[in-house]
């Protein structure tokens, strides 16, 4: 049995400090030892990008880091769009435009957006695709989610947004 | 009793489902906690064919965390095995045991299942089971399966050959007596798998004591599985439950009672402790069914006016190492539908279905989806033979308007479909003269152009009626639970269960239609066998029909006891009540007449004041039968450009015309065409599962079964007919997988198109770059690297 560590993350704002294994993957102590289930495991190996989460500010693959990694970050996950019970206007439009149907996916698409929105302001479609290309999705066919980003690349270019992050 | 205002049936809704899911808060199988929870772990073979000689699991036992180790022989004793022995002639029996006992068949088949605290712990302990195996020769070609000589996959199937079976339909040899000519044509699609991004799993949960078990499973068919469940462990269906929670993509992978669910679950009742099993990424793309590798040779005698007289096609299937579903069941309905929307009548197909040391296959979105491509695939190899405009060969052979009630070669009958209309609407949207005019100019500049068209007609719902006439057991009908609460607030329990599909609102949408009420009172629920009546699950484009279809039926069982009710307490006579915005008054007197709470309040709290004979609550069950089948279809038209030194396929224009009768939800509706015909292209252009000579599998990660993203998946234009079923509730058809058959179809008649001057005869998927330039290469066109 190796030697386990004790690390202290950031999620969401909240503080946790916790007793982990190296070899622990970050996607599976967000999802299991603090109980954010919202990050979603869809491949392991760093390609469907469903378990895409924020870390120190850039987008990663949780998936592919190690929890011991993660030791004095900040991450935010889904859980942390929402604020103060009001939905992210990313979220809004996803909703809006159908941007899901079994939901599995769409955590990591509105990261990899979000993250994406804060770069470009008016994206074009080609853009947009090409943003989004890391994250697979087998139910939409993409053409909902692509419409969804960039109505909410409107919404928040009239002043509709805050960061998510 | 009129029908009220519609006001949500029809409307473009986001399902209600949507919103959790943006929250991060749905709760899929991995999402469930459980105190003493367990975790599974397989070990799986890596050989494609080997006798188990000995499995010592002695150093697995002793592992950090490992409570048990089970292996076939423990499993066999305390579960039955799987006879599949339906009565259908041509069709072997077969059985298999919940894990090999002899030998494993297919690399990942199953060999050990390791329980421990921790997913991490049961793999390590899964490395320390000791296998000896006796590796034995491999059948992995499909076309050599059967031939003398080859080892016995199973040794209850001769030959490898559980299923053949041959289908004459009028007089095809006069139609061929009278041809001006025959066309050949072959169609060889290649294998895939459905790649759900969530994998399987499962949590089974057996109460000691209670002597109870409840299964969570990323299933499709929770009653079915519940059957199943109980029947193999041996204990009465009443002490099973099975609860289906969000499910992250199925597309047909989730509906066997899988070996490893089964293995859980009889572990679970052993141990006494619940135990999760999900599996990983590479688990799922070798072991999880796959599907699709279908080849279909077709001879077709035409006129040399291009009128298709008669056609003659052999089936041959891989259904891979397992029958998990009767081996005639996916390859009937491909030479089912061949006749397509074309009136040809004198028609003979063949089936052969073979096993191979390959995964078992499984229905797949569209399992009989070659079909489109053969259909529509052999239209234009006649039109090409004749030197004759494929459009003109579909306009000539087609179904018109005016055959309403059309039967099709095969028997089945089509209610008023419209694949001429949606032919003649999609060329028009394409401009279809002009395109040719750019198609010949751009191929003078040495361009690879085509255009592929792909009409289709998607059998769906499948009533019983259909099950009996093909002589597979099953029934068609799905069932509605509709309740109004005391507080006249609405619930109801359906059958089915979802995967995205959005069906908990569209049953929303038609009962708050039902009742006239805001839609924000009505909630549906559906997935916990105790809860939800039994339903014959989600597949086959059945969801929103069926559940539609019982919802209704529930609700009017419902609104005839409202009437009753309320016309008892105004002393009216029910002719002269409606139902308006949620009251039961005398026709034109709002201040007249009852809410439906205050209706609930004397049919839960006040019983004495029913009408004799009359029972309390106001709840009503509704089992719906739909016709044995129902049609859809649509016309896809696909413009390919195809780049000659990378072999890469550019799709600049992509146009839907689609009938799917009533939509309850456009939106819902347009989401699966997107999605469908995305997968349709998915699987044509990109994915391949790909095993070597020897039976070993390559395409073990996403690296290597590679899935289309945002970049490769084209915009697609689509356009909707409208034409109601004239026999079902709403004219409500299914919909959902024929999109994956227009897109087969039609990106494969596009290469063709592009390639045909060539004179390469396009005969296999898929279309990946190394595919098509092996298609230039051996034209010449390309030299070889």
């Amino acid at each position: 049995m190796s030697e386990r560590r004790i690390i202290q993350v950031t999620v969401n704002g909240i503080r946790y400090e916790r007793l982990v294994e190296p070899r622990l993957l970050l996607a599976d102590f967000l999802r299991h030892d603090l109980e954010l289930s919202g990050t979603h495991v869809g491949c392991e190996h760093g390609v469907c990008g469903a378990c895409t989460v924020f870390f120190n500010g850039r987008t990663v693959r949780s998936c592919l880091l190690f929890a011991v990694q993660a030791h004095g970050a900040e991450i935010t996950t889904v859980e942390g769009l929402i604020q103060d019970g009001r939905l992210h206007p990313l979220q809004e439009a996803f909703l809006e435009h159908m941007a899901l149907q079994c939901g599995f996916c769409t955590p990591g698409f509105l990261l990899t957006a979000l993250e994406f929105l804060h770069e470009v302001a008016e994206p074009s479609e080609a853009e947009i695709r090409e943003a989004l290309a890391g994250n697979l999705c087998r139910c939409t066919g993409y053409q909902n989610i692509v419409r969804a980003v960039q109505a909410a690349s409107g919404a928040l270019a009239a002043g509709g947004g805050r960061d998510g992050e | 009793m009129s029908k009220g205002q519609q006001r949500y049936v029809g409307a473009s809704l986001t399902p209600f489902e949507a919103r959790k899911f943006v929250l991060g808060h749905g709760m899929y199988i991995d999402d469930i906690a459980l105190p003493r929870l367990l975790h599974a772990s397989f070990v799986r073979s890596p050989y494609p064919h080997a006798r188990l000689r000995d499995i010592r699991v002695e150093a697995a036992c002793r592992a950090p965390g490992v409570v048990a180790v089970l292996i076939g022989r423990d499993l066999a004793s305390l579960t039955a095995p799987f006879r599949l022995a339906p009565p259908i002639p041509g069709l072997l029996p077969m059985e298999m045991t919940t894990l090999p006992v002899d030998k494993v068949r297919f690399v990942g088949d199953l060999v050990a299942c390791v329980i421990a605290e921790n997913r991490y712990l049961a793999e390590d302990a899964g490395e320390l089971v000791e296998v000896d195996y006796d590796p034995l020769p491999a059948v992995v070609d499909p076309h050599t399966a059967a031939d003398p000589g080859q080892p016995l996959i199973d040794d209850a199937v001769p030959r490898n050959t559980p299923y053949h079976g041959v289908f004459p339909h009028g007089d095809v040899e006069a139609a061929f007596a009278r041809a001006d000519r025959v066309v050949e044509a072959s169609f060889s699609q290649h294998r895939q798998t459905h790649a759900p991004l969530e994998t399987r799993g499962c949590v089974a949960n057996w109460t000691p004591g209670d002597d109870t078990i409840t299964l969570w499973s990323s299933t499709q068919i929770p009653h079915p599985l519940r059957t199943q469940l109980a029947a193999r462990l041996g204990i009465p269906e009443s002490k099973a439950r099975v609860i289906t929670p969000d499910v992250g993509g199925g597309f047909g992978q989730k509906i066997p009672l899988y070996r490893e669910e089964l293995a859980v679950a009889a572990a679970s009742r052993l141990l006494g402790r619940p135990i999760k099993w999900i599996e990983d990424r590479r688990e799922n793309l070798v072991s999880a069914c796959h599907a699709r590798e279908d080849i279909v040779s077709v001879q077709v005698a035409v006129r040399r006016d291009g009128t298709i007289l008669g056609v003659k096609a052999h089936i041959l299937t891989n259904l891979g190492a397992y029958a998990f579903f009767p081996a005639n069941y996916m390859a009937q309905v491909v030479g089912m539908m061949i006749p397509g929307p074309y009136r040809f009548q004198d028609y003979t197909y063949d089936v052969t279905t073979v096993l191979t040391n390959k995964c078992p296959a499984g229905p797949y979105r569209a399992p009989m989806l070659i079909c489109s491509w053969v259909t529509e695939g052999m239209v234009d190899a006649v039109a090409r033979a004749l030197a004759l405009d494929p459009v003109e060969v579909r306009r000539r052979n087609m179904l018109y308007r005016e055959d309403r009630q059309y039967v099709s070669a095969t028997g089945q009958r089509y209610e008023s479909i419209t694949p001429r209309d949606t032919l003649e609407r999609a060329l028009e949207l394409l401009d279809y003269e002009k395109f040719r005019r750019w198609q010949a100019q751009a191929q003078v500049e040495g361009r690879l152009v085509g255009l592929g068209i792909c009409v289709y007609v998607e059998p769906n719902t499948y009533g019983s009626a259909f099950y009996r006439q093909a002589g597979i057991p099953g029934s068609g009908h799905d069932v509605a639970i509709v309740r109004i609460e005391p507080s006249g607030a609405i619930t109801a329990q359906i059958g089915i269960v979802s995967q995205g599909q959005g069906h908990l609102t569209t049953v929303a949408q038609v009962l708050a239609d039902e009742f006239a009420v805001p839609i924000d009172i009505v909630r549906v629920q559906a997935g916990d066998t105790a809860a939800a009546p039994y339903g014959m699950g989600t597949r086959g484009s059945r969801g929103g029909a069926v559940s539609a279809g019982a919802a209704m039926g529930a609700a009017r069982l419902l609104k005839d006891k409202l009437v009753r009710l309320a016309a008892h307490l105004l002393e009216a006579r029910a002719e002269d009540l409606e139902l308006r915005d949620g009251r039961l008054q005398v026709r034109g007197s709002p201040q007249s007449g009852f809410t439906l709470r205050e209706l609930a309040q004397k049919a839960y709290v006040t019983p004495m004041e029913l009408p004799p004979g009359m029972e309390p609550g106001l709840e009503a069950s509704y089992a719906y039968d739909p016709p044995p089948l129902t049609f859809s279809n649509a016309t896809h038209v696909c413009v390919v450009e195809i780049d000659r030194e990378t072999g890469q396929l550019l799709i600049p224009r992509y146009i839907i015309v689609e009938d799917c009768g009533t939509m309850l939800n456009p939106r819902v509706v347009e989401g699966q065409i997107h999605g469908a015909t995305a997968m349709g292209l998915a699987g044509a252009i990109y994915e391949e599962v790909v095993y070597d000579p020897q039976g070993q599998i390559l395409t073990g990660t996403f690296l290597d079964y590679t899935l289309p993203t945002s970049c490769e998946v084209p915009a697609f234009e689509i356009h909707h007919l409208e034409t109601p079923a004239p026999n079902t509730p709403l004219g409500m058809r299914g919909m959902a997988e024929g999109g994956v058959m227009g897109a087969a179809g039609a990106v494969s008649n596009a290469v063709a198109d592009a390639l045909a001057p060539l004179g390469i005869a396009v005969d296999r998927q898929p279309f990946s770059p190394r595919h098509v330039l092996g298609y230039l290469r051996e034209a010449g066109v390309v030299k070889a690297s």
